[in-house]
């Protein structure tokens, strides 16, 4: 009981803060939204028994990912006029389409999904490991080598254009 | 507890993204909003393996960490370039596709 308590009010947390990018205007103030709502997310993943891709979602995505949109936004100052009108008018066909999605994802999973009790049982950093350096080795060298172009084309991107001419 | 609690909130989390990258039109905001739809799916692939006791889940969701890194590095250099060169932080300000000179 416990356990459900905390895991709606964490993934109410979790959604709440994802929909607060749809009205906030400052970018910082979406940067602390975003990474709100991925520490809850990182507490669900711990909920839900998996403690090592909570560990990570907190190290990579709230310690590299979002120091990547900080970064932008100190970087790139948002001009003022256009804050005051983020959501123009025509924003209600979008939701329409938004919310009909969700409304056939939710009749999906609800009414076509056999209810199956799930027990909650924790896979740790052990059998993570052994998964991913066994069955699934060749796919992390490649992620390696996704890692390295990434590098290269950021640096070439990057590279300072003025001083090249 | 059953399943389908926790895939019905990745789907409203994944529903939330996509609202978020249709009806907001800063290219920063748009790059958040395809983060929030990583979340989502990030959801039902653990919720998934921890369904079936299996590891797979969780080494999905590793990858997809090491992609949406990758993916953001470059789409955030990207961006930076379009408000350099551009001066575009919006998504219908990106519209210079077309070259300025006539071809000879």
């Amino acid at each position: 009981m416990l356990w459900q308590i905390a895991f709606y009010f964490t993934a109410g947390i979790t959604m709440l803060c994802a929909a607060a990018l749809l009205l906030v205007r400052q970018p910082m103030h979406a940067a602390l939204y975003l990474t709100t709502s991925l520490l809850s997310l990182a507490v669900l993943f711990f909920l839900l028994g998996a403690p090592f891709v909570a560990v990570l979602q907190v190290i990579l995505y709230v310690g590299a990912i979002v120091v990547l949109f900080l970064f932008l936004v100190m970087i790139a100052p948002t001009r003022r006029q256009q804050r005051e009108r983020s959501i123009r008018r025509g924003w209600w066909w979008p939701a329409l389409l938004s919310l009909l999605l969700l409304a056939e994802l939710a009749a999906l999973l609800i009414l076509h999904l056999p209810d199956a009790t799930m027990i909650i049982a924790s896979l740790g950093p052990k059998a993570v490991g052994m998964a991913l350096f066994g069955p699934y080795g060749l796919l992390v060298q490649a992620a390696a080598v996704l890692l390295l172009a990434a590098l290269a084309a950021v640096l070439h991107l990057s590279r300072n254009r003025e001083a090249q001419r | 507890m059953t399943l389908t609690p926790v895939l019905v909130i990745a789907a409203i989390l994944f529903t939330i993204g996509l609202a978020v990258v249709l009806l907001r039109r800063e290219l920063l905001f748009v790059l958040m909003g395809i983060e929030v739809m990583f979340n989502g799916v990030a959801l039902t692939a653990v919720a998934a393996g921890q369904h079936w006791h299996t590891a797979t889940g969780q080494v999905l969701v590793i990858f997809l960490i090491t992609v949406t890194g990758v993916e953001l590095a470059v789409a955030l250099m990207l961006v930076l370039l379009a408000h350099r060169l551009l001066g575009a932080e919006r998504v219908e300000e990106l519209r210079e596709l077309r070259d300025q000179e006539e071809p000879s």
